[in-house]
């Protein structure tokens, strides 16, 4: 199968998507929903980069490989759903971050880790859809 | 026969320089998003008095610019919830953006405004290195000179297909990428 550019492009985001789940699984600790999250990154170096509980970094690694898959197959609704996942973890953020529940553990870094995960998913999900040439063959 | 070399002739990046530039628009985006981290909702810090609301007060304790200093106390303060939120979303959609390299030249000069706005408030508080916000502005300064996204970001991938659109929203695309 040829991945097209804009297809590395998906397969790219969802491969940075996929590195930070695993570094959160790999940090979190405690609950499946702690609402503080654990720390992807070096504090004390000022690169806290974002937060996760285990549910925070499950969901970002599995929406990260539903995007590589997809965009290795030239798959416009995998991409589609893997933005629209990353769209609702990100409005979770602006929800409950700094309140009583934090499902996802994440922060402020994260509204912009995911949020940017699905503007950049959604856009190439539309760049693919118009462009014939970006589709899925079958 | 000599070659003519003018001043002005385009300088085309070669392979390492498009990597390094990309690095660099990545590394002005993860200091927007990383420090989107600490801005906390739903009081950003005006009941302890830190965080965002104790840097916002430095605007007006140790005043830089005036107006600046009239506009924070007079607007900003007494609307400190609204205002926070309004930073943590421009600062996340910057993290987001300027990582992607979506639309840079657009969310660059919007970096450019938004560190103006922070040395602004705290060039003269204690314990500050005014030089960092110097560095702020000009970092965002030169990913719009350079259009940054176009090396190693979407806006690289997704000019040719806004090229092909002659739409109002693919041509301001094409212009502020």
């Amino acid at each position: 199968m040829v991945v097209t550019r804009i297809g590395r492009a998906v397969v790219v985001l969802g491969a940075v998507a996929v590195a930070f789940g695993v570094a959160g699984l790999a940090a979190a600790d405690g609950s499946f929903t702690d609402r503080a999250g654990w720390l992807v990154g070096r504090p004390s170096i000022e690169l806290a980069l974002a937060g996760f509980n285990r549910l925070g970094a499950m969901c970002t690694l599995a929406l990260g490989v539903v995007a590589v898959v997809a965009g290795w197959r030239r798959s416009v609704l995998g991409v589609g759903i893997a933005a629209a996942g990353f769209a609702v973890m990100a409005l979770q953020v602006v929800v409950q971050w700094g309140r009583g529940a934090n499902v996802l553990g994440g922060r402020g870094s994260n509204l912009s880790l995911w949020g940017g995960l699905a503007i950049g998913l959604a856009t190439l999900a539309w760049a693919m859809r118009t462009n014939a040439d970006e589709r899925d063959p079958a | 026969m000599t070659e003519t070399v003018r001043p002005t002739d385009e300088v085309v990046p070669d392979r390492i320089g498009r990597v390094i530039l990309g690095a660099f628009r990545i590394t002005v985006g993860m200091l927007w998003l990383v420090n989107a981290g600490w801005k906390r909702p739903p009081d950003f810090g005006e009941n302890s008095g830190r965080g965002l609301y104790g840097f916002t007060t430095d605007a007006v304790e140790h005043e830089v610019f005036p107006p600046f200093a009239w506009l924070v106390r007079e607007a900003v303060l007494p609307n400190f919830r609204a205002f926070g939120w309004g930073v943590l979303i421009v600062e996340a959609a910057l993290g987001a953006f300027l990582t992607l390299g979506l639309l840079t030249r657009l969310w660059a000069l919007v970096g450019v405004g938004q560190a103006i706005a922070i040395a602004l408030s705290v060039l003269n508080a204690p314990d500050e290195w005014p030089w960092s916000y110097y560095l702020m502005v000009a970092a965002n300064l030169v990913l719009f000179a350079i259009a940054a996204g176009r090396y190693v970001g979407l806006d690289g991938v997704l000019r040719p297909v806004w090229a092909q659109r002659d739409t109002w929203s693919a041509r301001m695309a094409l212009r502020w990428s």
